[in-house]
């Protein structure tokens, strides 16, 4: 059984490319979410599970969907480029 | 609108939506069987040691224990096995939540309910029982007192099933409670994660209230004997349905709400029995959505206002036994969170804490309004039960820093993404024990500058230098940002976190 989202099956297949080419290019894990008031819902994705990871950035792509970025890399001009990349999910 | 007696019924009527029980059964049954679970009691006793110590290992991997081996452990009773699954008990407590134990605070909202269980001291044939429901501005005052003044950060809010608290209510008061914000010492306190215990919902309602920011979702089967819960729960009631309630989780999870917590009230039946079923529901929900409980609770049966069946069961669980079955438990599912709460006296929980567990509740109030009321004594005809340890957050903090465990505040994970089966592979892997630890420090940090008496703060501020130079040691990649956190935190700034 499948727990209900309200992000298209779509748009999930998207994030899971893009969040393989940012891996690829930038060694970032990428999670996507589902954003219910303050609660980040886990919806596809992954982290790194043997490690505690730094903080991640938190990006808004809508009222109700977010990004989870990790492993630390804070520059501000490839986090612009990743938001762009991720941004084209959800157009 | 006005709610009469033909509003309710019909309210009743409706409730339950019958497609989303007969969806889950199979082959027209649900998951419990009874008699496979007293069987399975029966024919796995007298274990040995290299059975125990087999079992044992497995906990230690994070793996959920079977019925067969949970059903060994049960009927373990040589001392020096007990004492093997004591000591294992409180390892994998510590490999998935290291040495923290999370506070919270139950908040409860009404005590008008269309049910009547014979063991509730909010049934609705209790006569002696003073009904109310708070109001949103009752809510923010409430919410004011326990985040303000007392420090916490996550409730857990209790509603009694009824029209007057249905889901819409349910949703106002979450909203309401994450509106308030209080100015403290040196911040600010709010309640950040707002965890319900409300009666079984269909889909929809479920997803209203994830809509509203939901942390988990309650619901205790409390008896999962099937002619047991007949007993207890009249069948004319909401309540006597077992099946809706059995599948509130699996609807739960459809609808989003990812962490669930399971409980059992002890003291209905056979404490062996209730055990093995937790188990089996925690196996049904790993089964069908690859997520088992974010928690587990077991309750005692405690005395309640006019309600002569808390005080003549006859499976009331002795001291031994409770600690017991709190040591299966934890071995059984390693990766779930446990929670003892008030109810049981100060000597109970610390001893508990050496088990496993890994939440508990302080500065507790169950009156309808006690909070705000800043009610000194229990107040019977307010109170679902009389409780056993009232004493305060303060308190409690500063023993559990004079027994060397650090109190958590945190809520982290359900804000950045650590839920459903993302904290499961984290639970299962030990590295959220490592988010657990540094979040710990920081909201403790947070809650000693806030609220603390000198004395506790004192206490504190050992735990938490011992705790710095673990993170130092243990975690040199994050140290220096968490350095820079904890910094920031002691400078007045909030709610930062791993």
């Amino acid at each position: 059984m499948e727990k209900e989202t309200s992000i298209s099956k779509g748009i999930i297949i998207a994030f899971n490319q893009k969040a393989k080419e940012i891996k690829n290019k930038y060694s970032l894990n990428l999670q996507l979410v589902e954003i219910f008031h303050s609660r980040w819902s886990y919806v596809a994705g992954h982290i790194d599970k043997n490690q505690v990871n730094l903080p991640p950035v938190k990006l808004k792509l809508t009222d109700k969907i977010g990004v989870l970025i990790y492993n630390g890399n804070q520059d501000p001009l490839v986090l612009e480029k990743i938001q762009g990349k991720l941004l084209e999910i959800i157009r | 609108m006005k709610l009469n007696n033909t509003n309710i019924a019909n309210w009743i009527k409706n409730r339950i939506k019958q497609d989303e029980i007969d969806k889950y059964l199979k082959n027209g049954r649900d998951f419990i069987n009874d008699d496979l679970i007293e069987a399975t009691i029966k024919s796995n006793t007298k274990p040995d040691k290299k059975m125990v110590e087999d079992i044992i290992n497995k906990s230690l991997a994070i793996d959920t224990l079977s019925l067969d081996e949970t059903a060994y452990l049960l009927n373990a009773d040589d001392p020096e096995l007990l004492t093997m699954m004591r000591e294992a008990a409180l390892k994998v407590k510590k490999k998935v939540y290291d040495n923290r134990i999370v506070t919270f605070a139950p908040l409860y909202m009404s005590n008008i309910c269309v049910n009547d269980c014979q063991y509730c001291g909010f049934r609705r044939s209790n006569q002696e029982a003073d009904r109310r429901v708070l109001t949103q501005q009752e809510v923010r005052m409430e919410t004011e007192v326990l985040a303000g003044e007392i420090g916490h950060k996550r409730l857990i809010v209790v509603y009694g099933e009824h029209p007057s608290t249905d889901y819409e209510y349910i949703a106002d008061t979450l909203k309401t409670i994450y509106s308030v914000k209080v100015p403290t010492r040196n911040g600010f306190g709010q309640i950040r994660r707002a965890n319900v215990n409300a009666a079984p919902m269909s889909i929809e309602a479920l997803k209203y209230l994830r809509k509203v920011g939901i942390g988990t979702y309650q619901a205790f089967q409390e008896t999962y004997h099937h002619k047991t819960y007949e007993a207890v729960h009249p069948k004319n009631t909401l309540k006597g349905n077992y099946k809706w309630r059995l599948y509130c989780m699996h609807r739960a999870m459809e609808a989003g709400v990812d962490d669930v917590g399971l409980g059992a009230l002890f003291g209905l039946y056979d404490w062996k029995f209730e055990v093995m079923a937790l188990i089996a529901h925690a196996h049904e929900l790993e089964g069908a959505f690859g997520i088992g409980p974010h928690t587990i609770s077991f309750p005692r049966l405690e005395p309640a206002e006019n309600t002569p069946f808390t005080k003549s069961s006859k499976y009331m669980v002795d001291n031994n036994d409770f600690l017991k079955l709190i040591t299966v438990i934890r071995l059984a599912v390693p990766y779930t969170g446990m929670i003892i709460t008030a109810r049981e006296s100060r000597e109970m929980r610390i001893k508990s804490l050496k088990l496993g567990i890994t939440q508990t509740d302080a500065s507790t109030k169950i009156g309808i309004g006690a909070y705000a009321a800043h009610a000194d004594d229990q107040q019977g005809n307010k109170q679902q039960f009389y409780l056993g340890d009232t004493r305060s957050l303060d308190e409690v903090i500063g023993e559990f820093a004079e027994l060397g465990y650090i109190t958590s505040f945190c809520t982290a994970g359900y804000r950045c993404g650590r839920t459903g089966k993302c904290i499961m592979d984290l639970l299962k892997t030990g590295a959220e024990g490592k988010y657990c630890k540094l979040n710990a420090v920081l909201t403790y940090r947070e809650w000693l500058d806030d609220f603390a008496s000198q004395m506790t703060k004192e206490a504190g501020e050992r735990v938490i230098e011992k705790e710095i130079e673990e993170i130092k040691d243990t975690m040199p990649k994050v140290y220096n940002q968490f350095m820079e956190y904890y910094k920031r935190i002691k400078s007045g700034e909030r709610d930062i976190y791993f």
